[in-house]
């Protein structure tokens, strides 16, 4: 037992504040944004320009298989260690062959420097990847390293949110809800000191998409 | 928190002289004012969306009762729990009892105005539960012992050199000479210092920009992403949100969503939005082990049944706090609670009582700006002027003000005697200042004198002019029909 | 910098056409007590645009200070007398955004609920017919030529009530244009002057610090003249104007439009343009 359980008076109170008004009818959907592409490949080069005008920086490859590849590369690339934490749903790809890279497949801990993991949906309007948490997809890895990329396909993007939320939808009536859907709209900020916009405030400094035009390795069930 | 308006006046003389805050403020106006600009003029439809989500909330608020039965009811299907909390009293102790309850000794906060409102820190602290705020913000005036000086900014009335001189005496571990002297040195200071605290607090308290009904989540909107290591690192998470802040669905988060980050940084989106159903699922790698949400009333049904009704429209964006002259010449610390700027000039008085904060809705020169960028379009002036209304009626007011208006109004009920009264006055003031034209000083007032000349009256009226000029004027200046 | 100023020669009043609108002035107490010449001006700005103007004298105050107030009973009192006025009037026009704003948006607030129903209609239609000087000139009137010539630097001041109630931004620079005037915009155009009526006399210190803004901004862009439609405004920045030692004129909208500048400026401003002889 919590603290007093004021339930009962405060619905009464609800109640009593709502008697004899007229009631105003639900507007019904979104409006949806005029200014954005809505479809086809204008779509994807929108959420490009919006997710790199958020400070996101974006990589285009074909195949899913390509990841583990040009995840080396880009590691090496960037000078950043080759051990990094990796989604479980992405560790069926053949991250073998690549020698000189450590994926480590889990949640994320203060000691990662960079994570991967695959987004289940995206919304052009404002370059914003969604994620959802599960095994397959820890939320940490969101979070918690300095350097986060976000594998995504380009066939999951969507015009605007309305469409994540219809993935969202879908995705409930297969399985529970997820604990938590994250919508992340390039790296952590901060304008607390002055008004002066500062990356990397307590999440994560950068923000690499990795866009892949395969379908997704989400299974239809997790 | 301690309600300290009534010391508005002597708050806002300290304040008006304070340069350090003068240029805080300029420098939060001096970016968030364009910001929105640029985000609303980018953005087409957006009057359409406010006045969709402003239907939105209208149908929410008719329906509430309903919603959050709803919300409810899902939270506890995703393995949740949902706390009901008539005052801050009961939202206190419920939320200590939940600590105790999971042997909390330690509590990382994510940015929530509404634990403000309960005095919750102060609260925990005393119980023997230490509570640590997250947000760099929020971080720095706990470091101070101050409270928010905005809603989404609680620290933009300081300086970047007093930022770091608090860092200075406070982080006594860190090397003395390190730099300190960019914002990005001090953001970096401020991650170090917390970045172990997620994983080892044993609860995590956030607020909740919305809570959805169709799913039982709580949204929270950040850009630093402490919010979400504390929901997501720490064994529990509480919840704490006031219940104006329910909306049906998933879409109707969309609509609010595409206002609030526009409306208050001038962000298309914020970076972070996240919805939490719940503690972690079987098989999760990461999540708390447990999801409460304590929903708060504290005065909420109370202004859903009276004349500020409208005010829980409000979604927190800081629009009116930013575009705001009154909150830029002042500051928010002056209106003396969590709420500051027009918002807090309505939600104060309603939520802490009228009697504790009857200068706030006087405080205003009814500019209309606020109610301007307000994407909730609040008419914020119309419940000030509804507030002093009350005043008026419960005879709050000072007995010299009401003295003062029913002598005018008797006065001015008859414009020939008022007439008559007002040209002597003017001719004789007019003659009074003479070239100089303005009085550097004038009995009664003051208010005015003390940073302005008063301008002398030129001499003669209107009436008295316009009737020279058309017709001699018969003597009966009080025919209420004369040409 | 000289700023001249002229203005057609003066006409007789014109015999008023049949089809001439039947324009209701509603002065304003403080033109009526503070600012004639803008009154006057007013008038002759509306007579030369081929209305038929009336005053009627059933008017002191649009109740402003006293709605403002919280003092419903005050108000009324005082908006009362005039509720009748303008009966004949097709139009009531206002030399000043806020009363106007007073009485096409506000009375019918005022004269809600309780009040005696014949009351409610009478203020239902002022409020229909109620218009701010400048949109009234430029909106209804089609006036693209005013009267005025003027050829120097005019500010601008958008006061509140006239911008965000009575829609008025566009309607008074375009005749101050045609003055042959260079209209110049403040920095801050659309933030308050911090005069807001009695809030100026009872929050002193945040009044001061608004207005002190605004004169910064004015001195900022040096113009020859300051004009605003509301004379709320004019006395609170001409009074810190005049507290900093600025000699910037400082004149309601309607006097230069008119060409009439035979009064000193508001305050301690001068005009470096003789006026009186020319004006008058």
């Amino acid at each position: 037992m919590t603290g007093r359980n004021d339930r009962a008076e405060i619905f009464a109170r609800l109640k009593a504040a709502q008697d004899g008004r007229l009631k105003a009818p639900h507007p019904g959907g979104m409006t949806p944004p005029k200014s954005a592409a809505t479809k086809g490949k204008a779509m994807v080069t929108h959420f490009i320009n919006k997710a790199i005008a958020q400070y996101a920086t974006v990589t285009e490859l074909d195949r899913f298989a390509d990841v583990p590849g040009f995840m080396s590369d880009w590691l090496r690339g960037q000078n950043l260690p080759k051990e990094f934490v990796l989604a479980p749903i992405l560790s069926g790809l053949d991250w073998a062959k690549e020698t000189t890279i450590t994926p480590r497949p889990g949640a994320a801990t203060t000691a990662d420097t960079v994570g991967v993991s695959l987004a289940y949906g995206a919304a052009a309007e404002t370059g914003t990847v969604m994620m959802i948490s599960g095994h397959h997809t820890p939320t940490t890895l969101n979070f918690v390293p300095d350097v986060e990329v976000i594998v995504l396909s380009k066939k999951d993007i969507s015009a605007g949110m309305e469409g994540c939320w219809e993935k969202l939808r879908a995705y409930k009536t297969q399985n529970p809800m997820p604990r938590a859907v994250n919508f992340v709209t390039g790296p952590s900020r901060t304008a607390d000191v002055e008004a002066t916009m500062v990356l990397g405030a307590h999440g994560p400094r950068r923000l690499h998409i990795v866009l892949v035009d395969e379908t997704s390795p989400w299974p239809k069930s997790t | 928190m301690e309600v300290s308006s009534e010391n508005f006046k002597a708050n806002v003389e300290t304040a008006v002289v304070d340069d350090n805050l003068k240029g805080a403020m300029g420098k939060l106006t001096g970016a968030l004012r364009p910001n929105r600009a640029k985000a609303v003029a980018g953005l087409p439809e957006f009057d359409a969306l406010r006045d969709h989500g402003i239907a939105i909330k209208m149908h929410t608020l008719d329906h509430i009762d309903t919603y959050l039965e709803q919300f409810e009811a899902n939270v506890v299907a995703n393995g949740g729990h949902v706390h009901w909390c008539a005052d801050e009293d009961s939202a206190r102790q419920t939320i200590l009892d939940l600590c105790r309850q999971h042997d909390v000794k330690t509590v990382t906060k994510g940015k929530s105005m509404v634990t403000e409102e309960l005095g919750l820190n102060a609260f925990l602290d005393n119980h023997g539960i230490l509570p640590l705020e997250t947000d760099l913000g929020e971080y720095i005036i706990q470091l101070r012992g101050e409270s928010p000086s905005h809603i989404i900014a609680p620290a933009t009335h300081l300086q970047q050199h007093q930022i770091k001189e608090t860092f200075q005496s406070a982080h006594t571990h860190l090397d003395a000479d390190r730099p300190m002297d960019t914002a990005e040195a001090l953001t970096e200071e401020a991650r170090q210092e917390l970045r172990e605290k997620y994983g080892a607090a044993d609860a995590g308290i956030t607020g909740a920009n919305f809570m959805i009904a169709e799913t039982g989540s709580t949204i929270i909107v950040t850009n630093e992403g402490n919010g979400d290591l504390t929901q997501t690192l720490a064994k529990t998470h509480i919840v704490v949100a006031s219940m104006e802040k329910i909306l049906p669905t998933m879409d109707d988060a969309g609509v609010m969503l595409r206002l609030l980050a526009r409306s208050a940084t001038g962000q298309e989106m914020s970076v972070y939005t996240t919805l939490s159903s719940g503690p972690r699922r079987q098989g999760d790698l990461d999540g708390p082990d447990a999801f409460h949400v304590v929903i708060v009333d504290n005065g909420r049904s109370k202004m859903l049944a009276g004349s500020e009704r409208e005010m829980l429209r409000c979604i927190r964006c800081s629009a009116c706090l930013n575009h705001c002259p009154v909150y830029a010449s002042i500051g928010g610390h002056a209106y003396g609670w969590v709420y500051s700027g027009p918002m807090g000039k309505v939600l104060t008085p309603s939520l802490a009582g009228l009697e504790q904060a009857k200068d706030l809705p006087n405080a205003s020169s009814f500019c209309g700006k606020c109610e301007e960028v307000c994407p909730m379009r609040i008419p914020l002036p119309k419940l000030m002027r509804n507030l002093r209304e009350q005043q008026t009626e419960q005879k709050m007011t000072p007995l010299k003000q009401r003295v003062a208006l029913s002598l005018w109004s008797a006065l001015a009920s008859r414009p020939w005697l008022y007439r008559k009264l007002t040209g002597l006055m003017t001719r004789t003031l007019a003659r009074l200042a003479g070239k100089r034209r303005v009085f550097s000083w004038m009995p009664m007032i003051g208010e005015w004198t003390k940073s302005r000349d008063l301008v002398a009256p030129e001499g003669g009226s209107f009436f008295d002019r316009y009737h020279a000029r058309t017709q001699p004027i018969k003597g009966a200046d009080h025919d209420d029909r004369t040409q | 910098m000289p700023a001249a100023t002229q203005k057609t020669p003066a006409r007789p009043k014109k015999p008023s056409s049949p089809k001439a609108p039947k324009v209701g002035l509603f002065v304003t107490c403080l033109i009526d007590a503070m600012r004639p010449t803008a009154g006057m001006a007013s008038v002759e700005l509306l007579e030369a645009a081929g209305c038929d103007v009336i005053v009627p004298t059933a008017q002191s105050c649009c109740g402003q200070p006293a709605w403002n107030s919280g003092d419903r009973t005050a108000a009324r009192a005082v908006a009362t007398p005039f509720l009748d006025a303008f009966d004949d009037c097709d139009y009531v026009v206002v030399p000043s955004g806020s009363c106007g704003g007073m009485l096409s948006k506000h009375l019918v607030d005022l004269f809600a609920d309780d009040a005696p129903p014949r009351h409610r209609q009478k203020a239902l239609e002022i409020a229909a017919k109620t218009h701010e000087l400048t949109s009234f000139l430029v909106d209804i009137m089609g006036v693209t030529s005013p009267p005025g010539r003027y050829q120097g630097k005019v500010a601008y001041h958008d006061s509140c009530s006239s911008l965000r109630e009575m829609k008025v931004k566009d309607q008074p620079r375009q005749l101050l244009a045609a003055t042959g005037a260079e209209v110049v915009d403040l920095d801050h155009a659309d933030t308050c002057c911090g005069f807001g009526g009695t809030f100026s006399v009872k929050y002193g210190d945040i009044s001061g610090a608004m207005v002190n803004d605004k004169a910064e901004d004015v001195r900022a862009r040096e113009p020859d003249v300051l004009v605003a439609g509301d004379l709320g405004c004019l006395m609170n920045i001409a009074g810190r104007l005049s507290r900093l030692g600025s000699d910037i004129a400082v004149r309601h909208v309607a006097e230069v439009l008119a060409g009439d500048l035979s009064a000193a400026p508001i305050g301690g401003g001068q005009d470096d343009a003789p006026s009186t002889e020319e004006s008058r």
